[in-house]
């Protein structure tokens, strides 16, 4: 751009006239990416920096997890001390379980294993319900219209039954055949992944469906794009915020989703610790151990409350017409 | 609005036969399926009982299996037309020898037939009826204090928008957001069941031999279940008209009722909340599949007799005829709330109809 203007028969006058048309240059407006201006806006929205901060914290804390249970010569597995110790005994900052586990660095391990799913299947599902969502959305209608009339009835279908239904029987059923896939977690992320993409799927066919016709992808088709091209090089890109938001608040959601299903037993199977099946016994902890039912569920109240800050935050630094709106 | 409500049950049918399939398929990659539990005696041997399976059509295609299950084995006539012959089933003695057969007399899923329960050996049927009274009581309830809450709170905050209410009351529905179901629940009766002492900790009535006896019992016992399910809607709720109001604030028919002198409290609370509740109609679709799966959550936790815990029970117990009904029932649940829903919003709202129709 700069150069075009540069060329400009106004600069090969004078000198005077240049420095008028340096003076121009400098207010030629070029015009800042989505992501810059995003990026600008969100420097200031100390809430969602804040949700950042913490999200951060916490994945890293459960990063290290093996380094700090080190530091404070506590295991997430040694059953040899004594069991219901409170918060704040001698080398155990946070107590100790029903089996005389260490609290601390049980939280540690599971945040591991909680974070370590919701972020896999949530980015899993994305791209599922990414890339079918724009191929549904572009071909809504067309010579090709009965893929998006069956993808739809299949995900009408999928989301007529309560998800928390589906995914319990799903968890059932595989786990009584999970000789193929030993670990709880794999098969977990396995069922999230493959029955949770429907919505992010309805939310890209939508924005293809309305995006089709607009001048660029039409200016793309003139120019001999082809379908391939136009839905991934400049559909997508331009669907690319909406996903981002998504994402967050998907990783949240699927915490809770998560906990719940190893809360009920069908989640991820102890001794492999996660906020949820922490609180597996939690009723039988009321007497002597309440700090046990206390801790895991206000940290998956904070992550997932700092994952929704930070999804309604990146909107509105993507969108802010769309908060004014609301706000 | 009879055509559009005729095209939105047409609409449901394949939704329908989606749910069925979807159902059949996952109980046919079940181990320990309806296979194993109509032949299992431990007096059998395994080769013999695999021929039974044969003979009882476990070898079929898939598609031959979902019809007779769709269908049922007993005949279907229209005024003396056969339309589905049905079948016969071999009958075994006691080592799993053919010694004769019968006319199958299963109705098939077309004709409510869910057939028995493995665990409690009793219809299906039976045991959904006798359950749903309980979780209809703790749904109902649960949305009824979502709407007397939060359509207020909503309200409210939108009149004193960015005020102390508002600020606090939107803090508040995020944060309840964010809280699984199932620890809200936990911790209410570890304050209130366990240290407080004021409330039940669980079940529908006390256990005593008088069971359900005074109003105030029956109270006790719902007052916990029903925060638990209802504090999420409560919240949603609160947004969801907050917004709306704040939308209809911005038109011109409330300025001129500004402009006209009537007092706020009437333009806000008559002339702005009317227009406002039309989007709230849109909730009440997705809210039962949720309400549902939040009752699986809540009656587990507090022993509620309803539903929910049937269905969880029957989920761990591998009592697949138990599953496949509540997963056919809840579906079937699910498209009437939609439809009621879309059907609602084009009554209050004419416009969607025409929208609709073109």
């Amino acid at each position: 751009m700069t150069t075009e203007t540069k060329s400009t028969p106004v600069s090969k006058t004078t000198p005077a006239a240049n420095n008028i048309v340096s003076l121009r240059d400098d207010e030629i407006h070029v015009s800042e990416s989505l992501w810059t201006l995003a990026l600008r806006r969100l420097r200031r929205d100390y809430l969602t920096l804040i949700a950042i901060g913490i999200v951060l914290v916490l994945g890293l804390l459960s990063l290290l997890a093996p380094v700090i249970t080190d530091a404070l010569n506590v295991s997430y597995t040694r059953t040899d001390n004594p069991p219901f110790l409170p918060i704040g005994s001698q080398g155990h900052i946070l107590g100790t379980d029903d089996l005389g586990r260490d609290q601390l660095a049980r939280l540690l391990y599971a945040g591991r294993v909680s974070l370590t799913i919701a972020t896999t299947a949530a980015i899993g599902s994305l791209l599922i319900g990414m890339s079918i969502g724009v191929l549904a959305g572009y071909y809504q209608g067309g010579p090709l219209g009965f893929v998006d009339d069956i993808i739809m009835w299949f995900v009408t279908t999928l989301n007529s039954i309560p998800t928390l239904f589906l995914l319990l029987i799903v968890a059932s059923v595989l786990r009584a055949q999970q000789s193929a896939l030993q670990s709880s977690v794999v098969v977990l992320i396995l069922i999230l992944t493959f029955l949770g993409w429907t919505g992010t799927m309805r939310l890209v066919r939508g924005e293809t469906l309305a995006r089709r016709e607009l001048e660029y992808t039409v200016a793309a088709r003139a120019l001999g794009a082809s379908d391939t091209r136009i839905m991934f090089v400049h559909l997508l890109p331009n669907i690319f915020s909406i996903i981002v938001v998504t994402l967050a608040i998907d990783i949240g959601s699927l915490i809770l989703v998560e906990s719940a299903l190893s809360y009920l037993g069908l989640g991820v199977r102890p001794p492999t610790p996660s906020w949820g099946n922490m609180l597996n016994n939690a009723q039988s902890f009321f007497d002597r151990g309440p700090h046990l039912v206390v801790m895991p569920g206000l940290l998956i109240v904070i992550t997932v409350l700092c994952l929704y800050i930070i999804g309604d935050g990146l909107r509105d630094a993507f969108d802010p017409q769309a908060s004014k709106k609301v706000a | 609005m009879g055509r559009y409500i005729l095209r939105r049950l047409i609409q449901a049918i394949p939704t329908l036969l989606g749910i069925t399939i979807l159902a059949f398929l996952i109980m046919s990659a079940a181990p320990g399926g309806p296979a194993a539990a109509m032949t299992f005696d431990p007096k059998v041997p395994a080769k013999q009982r695999e021929a039974m399976q044969e003979k009882l059509g476990f070898n079929d295609p898939l598609p031959v299996q979902y019809l007779r299950w769709l269908l049922g084995e007993r005949p279907i006539q229209v005024a003396g037309v056969t339309l589905w012959a049905g079948r016969e089933i071999p009958i075994f003695d006691r080592l799993g020898n053919e010694i004769g057969s019968e006319q199958g007399t299963s109705g098939g899923i077309i004709r409510l037939d869910f057939g028995r329960s493995l665990f409690y050996k009793r219809p299906v049927v039976d045991m959904l009826k006798e359950r749903a009274g309980a979780t209809v009581q703790l749904g109902a309830f649960a949305l009824a204090i979502g709407f007397t809450i939060g359509i207020p709170v909503g309200i409210l905050s939108a009149v004193r928008r960015g005020g102390t209410f508002d600020n606090v009351s939107r803090v508040l529905a995020v944060v309840f957001n964010a809280v699984p179901v199932f620890w809200l629940g936990l911790m209410l009766i570890l304050v209130f069941g366990k240290w407080l002492e004021v409330l039940p900790m669980g079940n529908q009535c006390p256990l005593t031999i008088r069971g359900c006896t005074s109003l105030q019992d029956r109270v006790n016992h719902l007052i916990l279940p029903v925060f638990t399910l209802g504090t999420g809607w409560i919240a949603v709720l609160s947004r969801y008209m907050r917004t709306s109001t704040l939308d209809v604030m911005s038109q011109d028919y409330i300025r001129t009722a500004q402009a006209k002198g009537l007092p706020d409290r009437q333009v806000w609370f008559v002339h702005a909340t009317r227009n406002a509740l039309i989007p709230i109609a849109t909730i009440l679709g997705p809210a039962i599949p949720n309400l549902l799966s939040g009752a699986v959550i809540t009656e587990t936790i507090f022993s509620w007799p309803g539903l929910g815990r049937l269905s969880f029970e029957a989920v761990i117990q591998q009592d697949y005829p138990m599953v496949m009904a509540v997963v056919l029932l809840s579906g079937v649940i699910t498209i009437v709330g939609y439809l009621l829903s879309d059907i609602l919003y084009a009554l209050i709202d004419p416009r969607i109809r025409l929208v609709g129709a073109g």
